[in-house]
């Protein structure tokens, strides 16, 4: 459902036309608004853009193993056409998002892991500049060193360069077997058990650990895909680490759940290593979740940190690592600009939307 | 600069002042040995430096940006594009002596090197833990991981484990100002600008890089190769297609035509059947069981597919005979032809069949044998234009063939390049894949991080002249 003031091309050129448009001062752009209550509110006077009617898929040829889809489809869309090819766009997104959504916030889950992020799979894109041009990045093929990769600096961008009109993807196919084994025992054994998984050739699809605020104990949910020999063999390896180390086999595994709850909540982005550290001794007392694939840690916490506590967690971050905290629940996982790159990152706004004019406001936050 | 000095410039005693006598070229006869790469083109630089720590890169770019001068980085100048040429002279920054494998995480399966290192080095380096370093461009042996960051290095593995933008998880950087940051990270996820993606593949053209840290893979329990010959060329891409289509992703599918086969038969001996006129190697990495799986498959669409010829390596070392026989195929073009022309574009995999129909079309009309090595599963192509330098003309006839060939891979949907980059070879050629819109977005982030066009200036920008009258829209760039 569109709101009456948003604006909706039907298609590419008209959306350029749109930008091109100089009665608009500046424009807010978005997909189904899947991700909406995660950023701020558009800013005054802002023309708001849905993509939601650029929704062909343009191009599927499954021996190819790629796909060029517009902007405004919806990944269940997307994924139900790819899957009566046998084959999957691997990434963990709503299947009401937009395509648009997942590559303009570079969206990841535990399924990295395994297939890696968005970020590997995006090929090419065909955008809109603020100055209303059609442009393209990258190509429709699966490999190409042929100019600047802009799509990789796109893909995270929340829609501050460019408005996304059509994406290429690296595709898939769908596993032939997938099975989901879980495990409960200490933390620490938990621990070293995730430790044993991802140093080895056993590296599962996925692979995400939880633990209560008041027990040593935790659970861990390992999710593997294949071709059937594939998979037994790492049943069979997998198992037999677990009674090695003494885990608990937990039938059927306990969903877990990613919803966003109430109260204050750390999310940490962090290497698999102090992914692992943070699992076993978090830094305060809470629920802690830690997704191996994408390096991050979610803790529910009991009560709000002390500021110079989260100042003292923060100074031991290493480069790349974020750290973002609210105090009403898990609502903005943000990606933050790693430290010294934040005039790099005006100046390269400044080079592209010299007139502000996409997302004004929302670079400032994620610096 | 005269070959005959004695005595270093003004450029080159402030360059001995800051990293001492031995580390910079400033002779003539020293020079000469850095005026080309792997590339057809060529230009002398009037300095060449070696430095040995991201300071000494730092205060190099500095006394750059002081004196005006560009500064070019150059690896093991093994490049097919002439990344590494310094088109517009000036310094070039040579990373050879910067080449200390700093840190090898286990636990996050990171090293962090310096560009330097050679790409073989660091798979050998940790090969001992199980570990490897992936992407294995044919350069292997010589190339540095920072030309391979310069270039987005790809390699006949690169099938079922990316190119070299999908193993580098941090960058150090020298800015052309300078200034040095940090970029990216041990964390999987990147920052919202994704700085690392853009300054992988960006042909030295936004920075000099000065520390690479690296993504590790280990090492599979088994390996397997497949050989399958076919009548042709184009028989043998169908069943590529169909291997692709099947859900399967082998390590590698590589392809050799009938002129490659020979050459390489003549030269190495790998064993590869006579008379095959499309010889596809298949290389599988995994669990025993899970690679045997595959290969049985693959087999049964190569057989579907009418081929000749399908065989397992019986062991290891004729799987080792079998691969020295493609790595080794570049230099057997020395039995054919006394010099040859590397190609490298990419097609749609689905259309292997009919762009390689073209590429002999190409060379029965220009005159030119074309043999044909290939990472198929990719379908990036790599056309080696035979030709006899003596011959009266001949270049323009090679240029001319590339260029084809080049047409016929973009017409169908495909790249200039897979591999090699643009650099200098083909920035003729960019807007038979980029239009003018594209190429000014890519001028704008230029001049973003390099506003007074001091590194690697004169390359992947087309040339006025040549394919492309770019539209003047006040860049500063108007020149190129």
């Amino acid at each position: 459902m569109i709101a009456a003031d948003v604006l909706a091309p039907a298609d590419r050129e008209e959306a350029a036309a749109l930008i091109a448009e100089p009665a608009h001062e500046h424009f807010w752009l978005s997909g189904q608004g899947t991700g909406a209550a995660l950023l701020p509110q558009p800013g005054m006077g802002a023309t708001q853009i849905c993509t939601g009617r650029l929704n062909r898929i343009v191009e599927y040829e499954p021996a190819d193993l790629t796909v060029t889809v517009e902007a405004g489809c919806q990944l269940g869309v997307l994924q139900e056409a790819l899957g009566a090819a046998g084959q999957f766009l691997p990434v963990d997104y709503p299947a009401s998002g937009t395509v648009g959504g997942l590559v303009a916030t570079a969206a990841a889950g535990p399924r990295a892991l395994g297939y890696g992020s968005i970020r590997e799979r995006l090929l090419g894109v065909t955008a809109i500049t603020p100055e209303g041009q059609l442009v393209r990045s990258g190509s429709r093929v699966v490999k190409s060193v042929s100019g600047f990769d802009l799509h990789r600096l796109y893909c995270g961008s929340f829609g501050t360069l460019v408005l996304i009109v059509e994406a290429t993807f690296k595709l898939a196919p769908l596993p032939a077997r997938h099975e989901t084994l879980g495990f409960v025992g200490s933390r620490s054994l938990i621990a070293e058990f995730a430790g044993a998984l991802l140093g080895s050739q056993l590296r599962p699809t996925s692979l995400v650990a939880t633990g209560g605020a008041r027990s040593d104990d935790g659970q861990i949910v390992v999710v593997i895909e294949g071709g059937a020999a594939r998979v037994q063999r790492l049943d069979q390896e997998i198992r037999t680490l677990a009674v090695r180390l003494a885990l608990q086999p937990d039938s059927p595994p306990n969903a877990i759940a990613k919803e966003a709850t109430a109260g204050p909540c750390l999310t940490l982005q962090v290497s698999a290593a102090a992914a692992r550290d943070a699992f076993l001794s978090p830094p305060f007392p809470g629920e802690v979740m830690a997704d191996f694939g994408t390096g991050q840690v979610v803790l529910q916490l009991e009560s709000a940190p002390e500021e110079r506590n989260l100042s003292a967690l923060k100074a031991q971050l290493q480069p790349g690592d974020s750290l973002s905290y609210s105090a009403e629940g898990n609502t903005l996982r943000r990606r933050r600009l790693e430290p010294g790159t934040r005039e790099l990152a005006r100046r390269i706004k400044q080079a592209l939307d010299p007139n502000d004019r996409l997302n004004r406001g929302l670079l400032e936050t994620l610096l | 600069m005269s070959a005959t000095s004695d005595k270093p410039n003004a450029l080159a005693a402030r360059l001995i002042s800051l990293l001492g006598d031995e580390a910079v070229f400033w002779k003539g006869y020293d020079l000469r040995l850095y005026e080309y790469d792997a590339a057809l083109e060529t230009a002398r630089p009037e300095t060449v430096v070696f430095p040995t720590s991201t300071e000494e890169v730092a205060a190099v770019v500095k006394l750059c940006n002081e004196l005006d001068v560009p500064f070019t980085a150059r690896g093991a100048g093994t490049g097919l594009s002439g990344g590494a040429i310094p088109a517009r002279r000036g310094v070039l920054v040579c990373f050879t002596r910067m080449n200390r494998i700093l840190e090898v995480d286990e636990a996050n399966l990171t090293a962090l090197v310096e560009p330097g290192v050679v790409n073989l080095h660091l798979s050998e380096a940790v090969r001992h833990l199980g570990l490897q370093f992936v992407p294995d461009p044919s350069s292997q042996r010589s190339s540095t991981i920072g030309g391979n960051v310069g270039e987005n290095s790809g390699g006949p593995h690169t099938l079922a484990y990316g190119v070299t933008t999908n193993h580098v998880l941090g960058l150090e950087a020298v800015m052309p100002d300078g200034e040095v940051v940090w970029l990216g990270g041990k964390t999987a996820t990147p920052g919202a600008y994704d700085f690392v993606g853009v300054l992988v593949g960006s042909e030295g053209m936004l920075a000099l890089v000065t520390k690479v840290l690296v993504r590790l893979v280990p090492l599979s329990e088994h390996g397997a190769t497949l050989l399958a010959a076919f009548d042709s060329v184009a028989v043998a891409s169908k069943a590529v297609s169909a291997v692709i289509a099947a859900g399967i992703v082998p390590a590698a599918l590589e392809m050799m035509d009938r002129l490659a086969t020979q050459a390489i038969e003549a030269s190495v001996h790998a064993g590869y059947p006579d008379g095959a006129g499309g010889v596809l190697l298949v290389d599988f990495e995994g669990f025993k069981e899970e690679v045997e799986e595959s290969i049985t498959a693959v087999a049964a669409i190569c057989r579907d597919h009418g081929a000749l010829q399908v065989r397992e390596a019986a062991s290891q070392k004729e799987r080792a005979l079998l691969w020295a026989g493609r790595k080794g195929a570049f230099g057997a073009m020395g039995r054919l032809s006394p010099n040859f022309y590397t190609m490298d574009g990419v097609v749609p995999r689905t259309r292997l069949t009919e762009v390689l129909n073209g590429v002999d079309r190409v060379s029965e009309e220009m005159g030119l044998p074309i043999a044909n090595v290939f990472h198929a599963g990719d379908g990036n192509i790599h056309p080696l234009v035979l030709f006899d330098e003596d011959e009266d003309g001949v270049m323009e006839r090679v240029h001319e063939a590339a260029r084809r060939i080049l047409e016929l891979c973009t017409q169908a949907g495909g790249s200039l390049t897979g591999e090699h980059g643009i650099g200098l070879e083909k920035q003729g050629m960019v807007p038979l894949q980029f239009s003018a819109a594209d190429v000014e977005v890519m001028r704008r982030m230029k001049l973003a991080f390099d506003p007074r066009e001091l590194c690697n200036p004169g390359k992947m920008f087309p040339t006025p002249g040549q394919c492309l009258e770019l539209t003047a829209t006040g860049s500063r760039l108007s020149g190129w």
